[in-house]
């Protein structure tokens, strides 16, 4: 090895050095950052990254979901350390790094909902954080049938129109002669029109794209009774044949439709597999089930997405309407009415409450789904006014009667009325001044030419819409 | 004729390989045991994976080399050496190969008259500051993603550093190997009496000689390490904010995955995995795995591809424990 | 350059670009890669073949390479040198010989069973709510196995066919009587390709089938009827029949 060569390396090596040092102190400097910021990580506890709900369908459906997602896989989530304001059913559930939180019943309209869990942790970590998330919930949307005047002059259409709770704002959705019934659904509005000769046409109207197609019916015949399940994709209705009634077809016989599938018409069987003569009918909420009343008397369950037989619930004078979560139905003997449990055969006798103290005649009747709470339209014998019976829309909940709405001076009738999907308003359909009404005169489903639908909040009473038309749907 | 001779050679050469491949699969069943089985379907699909982009890493450094005018690219550079090589990381955008295909570029840039740094700088800022690797990285996770912001500012940030560190360096040419700093030294003896087709041809050679033993080797090693690491392992780390960026790292090294589209293959892990986490896989992942290292082997010194890794992976933990603090 | 070294590459070229244009020529390069990257990859491969044709073009006599080679390795650099170049000839002649097969249960059990979440492209608790009755039919292992990670609502699966084809893993909880139809889900090419399955309940399983089996299951989805199985649904099946590996054994 000669002189020279070391000098060599050693000039190598103190040319190398600002290399070295830099290299150096790069790594103890990057060293650092990560400890450190290791530590600050350390430290955090989780964070709430995002969360998700389907304003829409939150209030449209019961067991949706409220889904927090966290930035790392947290610890199960106590329900205890979950609270929502305004206070609502749910439970919790906990899964890597999403806490699931599913309210058991459908949200009210246009509201503020927060929700905080606190205690979140990470495995990990010796920190706990509280997350807090809030959202709103879609507003109301009603459709409802405004029919023309007749007074008016003739020609002119009937209208759907679509509104809000609040504001005057109002859609015209479809307009057409003669509309006698329709139902939403997510795409379109399936609607029956009457002929001049008595007999319903279907169609079905796209909501965005207003193409309309004809759905082919079982014969000429008259269309009664149209409801939907709009989450099912379902459409039925009770259909009778025009002609005399010995020789019709199909005589108040109820139909279904799957619009998921192909739209045809198709009658719903009995018990005995022959097509089902309905005397009432209705969709039980957000299921594919349908309960229906035979000719019999006899109250059927059926499941109308496929074709297993129904299953007979005993016989009653009346099939009344379904809760909104289609967990109980009403019907009647000749005692009253009865709430029937579906999920356990549960029976319990519906009473009629006093009103002030004076006696009550219930009329139909809807469950809200809690505790028997309900709406019901009663009649009030009055002896004051010389034996007029008064007709009021009431909510009745454990022994208490309140009244939700009366008309102005007794003058009016009440015709009707529906609870929304998420039981927050009721819609009643009124005729203001019954003495003066008059008909619109068709052959099918007629209707007083003044008839109003006032939507009143079932938890406050109050009033907070009113329009002329009725036939509302959610 | 000995050109001749080769080249008929060489075409039955291509034919014999062509029926060998056709009949085997014909001579009855062949029953390798799983693993076997898997660690050849695997290194098999790094290799195919890899081999397009290779070419084109290969086809783009002759290009470089032999048909663009000498200087070319030097003299739209800036003079002032930060500037120049910030610059040189946005090279990816018109040369856009991903990780594999760098190298030989790399090298031909080096060639080219590029300083060791400052190749360095493009070999490992190309692969992720590229359009289709910016694409893919926002089609992924959202161009409005700490995820996305990370790999970006990360992958430009590693470059620049490594870039300025090695530029330290007084003895640029120490850093490669001995046979590749040969090559560059060495005028090309054939430089006046050779075609540019010729010398294309010639270059092609001369880099899959280099390139492809790499390849092999490294999709091998892949291959054999992804059969005997169990994933569980890696994943029941993930929700662990320092765990799991280690993790995702160990990951990135294993599965040596293109950074063209290594967002898609890290988006399912995506809920399982911290945010930052998967920042560190997609700004390491490019960087360094084990393809890359052999094939970076084929032109720097295993001494500084220590020292290169210690940096890049320290500094993409960093990234990587900020946006887990911060997102 | 050694010459041995210039041979070597170009052999490996040879067998690399020749069995990917064998592979694409009886369209079995979709067992390495994802089908979107084919079009590149064949017309590189042909690049490289022509580029690899005309380098046998040139005259080795014209080699001065020597001059460049660095100084032969000695002692244990030599014996991995030596080794590495007997493994890229080993890996060359399994890529040239060895019939291309999908990965096997080994990679599935190796890389857990769903175990990333429900990647972008899936079905979606809502896409799959709305769709018509006959779509449930074409659903995929990858669809129904998103589903299942999604929710385990026992109601959303009631009325829902499903007919899907996979191959058999054990299910690791109750390998007697369930077991996963699974698929391999590949982004881009084999290396990420992860496994996804469908729990299916059939006791004894295993007097009829085997493990990567290629089986097509009908039925529907239920709660589980296995005690020891961690899944809370499965596929009871109304008929399990064996099947030949399907064309494009990945899904995407």
């Amino acid at each position: 090895m000669s002189h020279t060569s070391i000098d060599d390396t050693d000039a190598a090596a103190e040319a190398a050095r600002p290399f070295r040092r830099a290299l150096a102190v790069t790594v103890v400097a990057l060293v650092l950052f990560v400890a450190g910021f290791a530590g600050l990580n350390y430290l955090q506890g989780p964070k709430l990254s995002s969360g998700s709900v389907d304003a829409g369908r939150v209030v449209a459906q019961g067991g949706q979901q409220l889904r927090l997602f966290a930035n790392q896989s947290i610890r199960t989530v106590a329900k205890k350390h979950v609270s929502v304001n305004p206070a609502v059913p749910f439970t919790v559930s906990t899964s890597g790094a999403v806490i699931a939180v599913q309210f058991t019943d459908r949200l009210r309209y246009g509201t503020k909902y927060s929700v905080r869990v606190s205690d979140v942790a990470n495995a990990f970590q010796p920190r706990v954080s509280t997350f807090d998330y809030t959202f709103t919930t879609a507003p109301a949307e009603i459709y409802y049938l405004d029919r023309a005047d007749p007074a008016t002059g003739p020609g002119q259409d009937d209208s759907i129109i679509r509104t809000g709770m609040s504001g005057n704002e109002r859609t015209v959705v479809y307009s057409a002669p003669r509309i006698q019934q329709f139902v939403v659904f997510a795409q379109a509005i399936a609607v029956t029109t009457l002929a001049d000769d008595g007999t319903s046409s279907l169609s079905l109207v796209g909501l965005s794209s207003k193409l309309v197609e004809q759905i082919p019916l079982p014969g000429a015949g008259a269309i009664d009774e149209l409801q939907g399940e709009s989450n099912a994709g379902l459409l039925g209705f009770v259909f009778t044949s025009a002609g005399p009634a010995a020789a019709r077809e199909f005589n108040s016989v109820l139909m279904r439709i799957d619009l998921s599938g192909a739209h045809t018409v198709a009658p719903v069987p009995d018990l005995a597999g022959t097509p089902l003569k309905a005397l009432g009918w209705g969709f039980l909420g957000g299921s594919t089930s349908i309960i229906a009343q035979g000719e019999d008397q006899t109250v059927l369950l059926i499941d109308a997405s496929k074709s297993a037989p129904p299953v007979p619930l005993g016989q009653y004078t009346e099939l009344g309407r379904s809760s909104p979560d289609g967990k109980t139905i009403v019907v009647s003997d000749v005692f009253g009415k009865i709430a029937y449990s579906l999920a356990d055969g549960t029976k319990t006798r519906i009473p009629s409450l006093p009103i002030a103290g004076a006696s009550t005649y219930g009329g139909d009747v809807v469950l809200l789904g809690k505790d028997m709470a309900r709406v019901q339209q009663v009649a009030v014998f009055d002896s004051a006014t010389g034996g007029k019976f008064q007709s009021y829309l009431v909510f009745e909940s454990g022994t208490t009667a309140r009244i939700l709405y009366q008309t102005k001076d007794d003058a009016g009738s009440i015709e009707g009325f529906s609870i929304s999907p998420n039981g927050q308003f009721v819609a009643v359909n009124v005729i203001p001044d019954y003495a003066n009404s008059v008909s619109d005169g068709y052959p099918v489903d007629a209707q007083s030419t003044s008839i109003r639908t006032v939507f009143i909040d079932i938890a406050s009473g109050a009033v907070v819409r009113s329009v002329e038309g009725s036939d509302e749907s959610w | 004729m000995p050109t001749i001779v080769g080249l008929f050679v060489g075409l039955s050469g291509i034919a014999a390989v062509f029926v060998v491949r056709a009949l085997t699969p014909a001579l009855g069943p062949w029953s390798l045991p799983n693993r076997v089985q898997d660690l050849l379907t695997l290194s098999i699909s790094v290799i195919i994976e890899s081999l397009p982009f290779v070419i084109l890493g290969i086809v783009l450094s002759i290009l470089v080399q032999v048909w663009v005018p000498d200087r070319w690219i030097m003299r739209i550079l800036p003079r002032n050496e930060f500037l120049r090589r910030a610059m040189i990381s946005f090279l990816g955008i018109f040369l856009p190969v991903c990780e594999c295909g760098n190298v030989p570029l790399a090298r031909g840039l080096i060639v080219k008259g590029f300083t060791v740094s400052e190749s360095m700088t493009f070999l490992l800022a190309a692969p992720i500051v590229n359009p289709i690797t910016i694409l893919t990285t926002g089609q992924a996770f959202g161009f409005d993603s700490w995820i996305f912001a990370a790999r970006l500012v990360g992958g430009f940030v590693i470059a620049n550093v490594i870039g300025w560190l090695f530029s330290k360096h007084p003895d640029q040419d120490s850093l490669l190997t001995d046979r590749f700093a040969a090559e560059c030294r060495l005028p090309d003896p054939h430089e006046h009496d050779q075609t540019r087709w010729q010398k294309s041809v010639e270059l092609f050679t001369r880099e899959s000689g280099v390139i492809m033993p790499a390849l092999f080797i490294g999709s091998l090693i892949a291959g054999l390490v992804q059969v005997a690491v169990p994933r569980s392992v890696l994943l029941s780390l993930g929700s662990n904010p320092l765990w799991s960026i280690l993790a995702m790292m160990a990951l990135a090294f294993v599965i040596s995955v293109c950074s063209n589209v290594d967002s898609f293959f890290i988006l399912p892990f995506a809920s399982t995995f911290m945010p930052g986490s998967i920042a560190v896989f997609l700004v390491f992942g490019p960087i360094i795995d084990i393809k890359m290292l052999t094939l970076m082997r084929t032109t720097f010194r295993a001494k500084v591809l220590v020292q290169l890794t210690v940096i890049v992976g320290l500094l993409s933990a960093l990234i990587g424990l900020v946006v887990n603090y911060l997102a | 350059m050694p010459r041995f070294t210039r041979w070597q590459g170009i052999a490996l070229c040879v067998a690399a670009l020749v069995s990917t244009v064998w592979l694409a020529v009886t369209n079995q390069l979709i067992l390495y890669i994802h089908p979107r990257y084919i079009v590149f990859t064949v017309i590189m491969t042909v690049l490289g073949l022509v580029l690899v044709v005309a380098s046998f073009g040139r005259s080795p006599d014209r080699e001065h390479d020597q001059e460049h080679g660095e100084p032969t390795p000695r002692g244990y650099r030599r014996a991995i040198t030596v080794a590495g170049t007997v493994l890229t000839l080993v890996v060359a002649i399994a890529l040239v010989i060895v019939p291309p097969a999908t990965l096997t249960t080994a990679t599935a059990d190796q890389r857990v069973i769903n175990s990333t979440q429900v990647g972008s492209g899936t079905k979606t608790v809502d896409s799959a709510a709305s769709a018509p009755a006959g779509a449930f039919a074409r659903f995929t292992v990858l669809d129904w196995s998103s589903l299942l990670r999604q929710t385990t609502d026992a109601s959303f699966y009631r009325d829902k066919a499903a007919n899907v084809v996979g191959f058999i893993t054990k299910d690791a909880d109750d390998p007697q009587n369930v077991f996963y139809v699974s698929r391999f889900v590949i982004t881009c090419c084999a290396v990420d390709a992860q496994p996804v399955g469908v729990p299916v309940f059939l006791p004894n399983w295993q007097n009829r089938f085997a493990a990567d089996h290629w089986v097509k299951v009908s039925g529907s989805f239920e709660s589980n009827p296995s005690t020891k199985s961690q899944q809370s649904i499965a596929l009871v099946p109304t008929a399990t029949t064996k099947v030949d590996q399907p064309s494009e054994p990945y899904l995407y």
